[in-house]
């Protein structure tokens, strides 16, 4: 992340942040979609953590903190998002129809088909605390550490969270492969 | 390769491959109108910039103590005075507020850096109520106004607690708990406190606040969620279930689990054109006029008159005493919102105050309930939703806004908006009025 632009937008350079968001707008929108599961909900969440990103940019004290502050921001409105409706202020849910978003990646070959099949299977089977851990250190690539200054939550707890969604994804790829006659099909 | 990697390698590539290639087209330029038109917060209004909030919890604690020089007489007269304050103090602290309806302001409490804090309203007068190393939040206090429930521990520990109002006699009455809980309600009798627990699917947990247990009301429904007790004798619980076949409803049950029944609101719902794709917003927000007779919820309604197409209207219900729906009807008070709903009743039962979305903007209003009448706008608009705490005499309400959290103080009959410190979970003790 460019620290010049980060300082610019630290004291109210619009410009500077629109580059800023726009640099990071897909990254945060595709971790949001992973963790909500919801194109909608993942734009509310993006949005919610780019508006506040812009409101509240000047109590960041470090600027090479900007990015691990941004993912902070976006973990807790995913979270905002997915509680609307549990708290007794939240009850708005949005209701516009969905759009669809095209897939134009095309398919990684590392992953065979009946993998993604499995680990897809798995993956919805996890509670959003889980897969928000997974999408934080296997997506975004950061690690455990990292992973718990954005969630707001003590190392360990990443680490049961990771150690627990784990467990049930190669669950999932285990009884979904069926009976294991091939040893290179376990990956636990 | 071990095993371990050729996983992690397989679930980093499913993930990207997951991941949508891009986001949608319109989500930057939406994403840079808001932020060109929103105010940024100054950096002297993010305390912990300037001062440790080790510091500040400091500051919230009592002082200590003021020296002073004896002098017998004047010290008899202190003494005499402090007991007969205590006796005077001691004897309305005797009377609870009605649960329900209107009450006197007392206490306004929230968390700070774990820690319960509680403000007079009227001198400003700050004092921790509940420290220590654990983590407590949440408070919520008994609609009598004589004891107060809050949240104790961190995920993988979270448990129920209850104390007296100023804090006192804490003792544990559910947990623990993997989350914090959804829900957390007194009984009007102060005696239960309903839990709503994530995991608890149809359940509803109703703790003894005496620490003395619990028992668990299994609904034999998906999901039991935002239970709340019926005006006035509190023999009635209201809560919003799902049926095993996925459609939403509010419940009504006996404090016992008795008399289960789902409520014939909002008749023909199954038949809007979108149901199928919004199941999972209908029937929210059930909330009791103070007789218990009326039922204020919101559902969405295809009224053909939002820009967003489909949005939430508030509904009016008169419920008879066994869960008989008499009546049920729409207000809509201003077409042009996306939404209007999270409505409540003031305590005179003449109006009510709610909170509206039209094109992402969040706004609180209190509405007459006579014909004609125009709502009035409540405090700051927001860019997500507003919380919001009415004061028991029914004069004024906070306003929670954003994320850290802003509280604004309202006043009802002037509309006039102060700033007021308090964090985002503050509650409003009621007590019983003073003459």
């Amino acid at each position: 992340m460019h620290r010049d632009l980060v300082e610019r937008a630290m004291v109210g350079d619009h410009d500077a942040f629109s580059e800023l968001a726009r640099v990071s707008i897909g990254r945060l929108y595709a971790a949001a979609r992973l963790i909500l599961r919801d194109p909608q909900r993942a734009e509310d969440a993006t949005q919610e953590a780019l508006v506040a990103a812009w409101r509240d940019l000047s109590s960041l004290r470090d600027p090479e903190r900007f990015e691990a502050w941004l993912h902070r921001l976006l973990v807790r409105a995913c979270y905002r998002e997915a509680r609307r409706g549990r708290r007794r202020w939240a009850i708005e849910m949005d209701i516009r129809p969905s759009d669809r978003i095209e897939h134009a990646i095309e398919p990684d070959p590392a992953v065979a088909l009946a993998d993604r099949d499995e680990i897809e299977r798995g993956f919805v089977r996890l509670d959003q605390d889980q897969r928000t851990v997974i999408v934080l250190h296997y997506y975004l690539g950061l690690t455990l550490d990292e992973a718990a200054i954005a969630l707001g939550v003590p190392p360990g707890t990443v680490r049961s969270r990771l150690h627990r969604a784990n467990r049930i994804l190669r669950a999932a790829l285990a009884v979904d492969a069926g009976p294991v006659t091939n040893e290179s099909r376990r990956l636990a | 390769m071990t095993a371990r990697d050729e996983y992690d390698r397989h679930l980093s590539a499913w993930l990207a491959a997951e991941a949508p290639a891009r986001e949608p087209e319109h989500l930057l330029g939406e994403v840079l109108a808001r932020t060109a038109r929103t105010r940024r917060r100054p950096a002297w209004r993010f305390a912990e910039r300037w001062i440790p909030m080790s510091t500040i919890t400091s500051r919230l604690s009592p002082a200590a103590g003021i020296p002073w020089r004896p002098i017998l007489v004047a010290g008899l007269l202190l003494i005499a005075l402090v007991v007969g304050a205590l006796v005077v103090a001691g004897s309305r602290r005797q009377q609870l507020a009605p649960p329900f309806g209107a009450a006197a302001n007392g206490q306004i409490a929230y968390s700070v850096n774990g820690d319960l804090i509680t403000v007079d309203p009227k001198t400003a007068t700050t004092r921790t109520i509940v420290s220590g190393p654990e983590s407590d939040s949440g408070p919520v206090f008994a609609g009598n106004g004589s004891k107060l429930a809050f949240v104790r521990g961190e995920d993988g520990n979270r448990q129920v607690w209850a104390a007296d109002a100023d804090g006192s006699n804490p003792r544990k009455i559910s947990g623990p708990f993997a989350k914090y809980p959804g829900w957390v309600e007194w009984s009007p009798q102060a005696d239960i406190v309903a839990v709503e627990i994530d995991e608890d699917a149809g359940r509803i947990r109703m703790a003894r606040a005496d620490g003395s247990g619990e028992t668990v009301l299994s609904t034999g429904l998906t999901a039991a969620i935002n239970p709340i007790f019926r005006p006035s004798d509190g023999n009635q619980i209201l809560f919003r279930g799902q049926a095993t076949d996925g459609t939403w409803g509010l419940y009504l049950m006996g404090r016992d689990g008795s008399n289960l029944q789902r409520l014939a609101l909002d008749p023909g719902f199954q038949s809007d054109p979108t149901y199928a794709q919004n199941r999972d917003n209908y029937f929210w927000g059930g909330t009791w006029s103070a007789d218990g007779r009326t039922l204020l919820y919101h559902t969405p309604e295809a009224d053909g008159s939002s820009t967003r197409g489909l949005g939430f209207r508030i509904h009016t219900a008169t419920i008879g005493p066994n869960g008989e729906v008499m009546s049920d009807k729409v207000l809509v008070f201003d077409v042009a919102h996306d939404d209007e709903f999270d409505a409540a009743f003031v305590p005179s039962m003449d109006a009510i105050t709610y909170q509206s979305a039209a094109g992402g903007v969040f706004q609180s209003w209190r509405a007459s309930l006579a014909p004609g009448a125009t709502p009035v706008a409540l405090g700051p608009q927001a860019l997500d939703l507003i919380g919001r705490v009415p004061s028991p005499d029914g004069t004024s309400v906070l306003l929670v806004t954003g994320d850290p959290a802003t509280v604004t103080h309202v006043d009802l009959a002037s509309g006039a908006s102060t700033p007021f410190t308090a964090g985002s979970d503050v509650a409003w003790q009621r007590t019983a009025a003073s003459d």
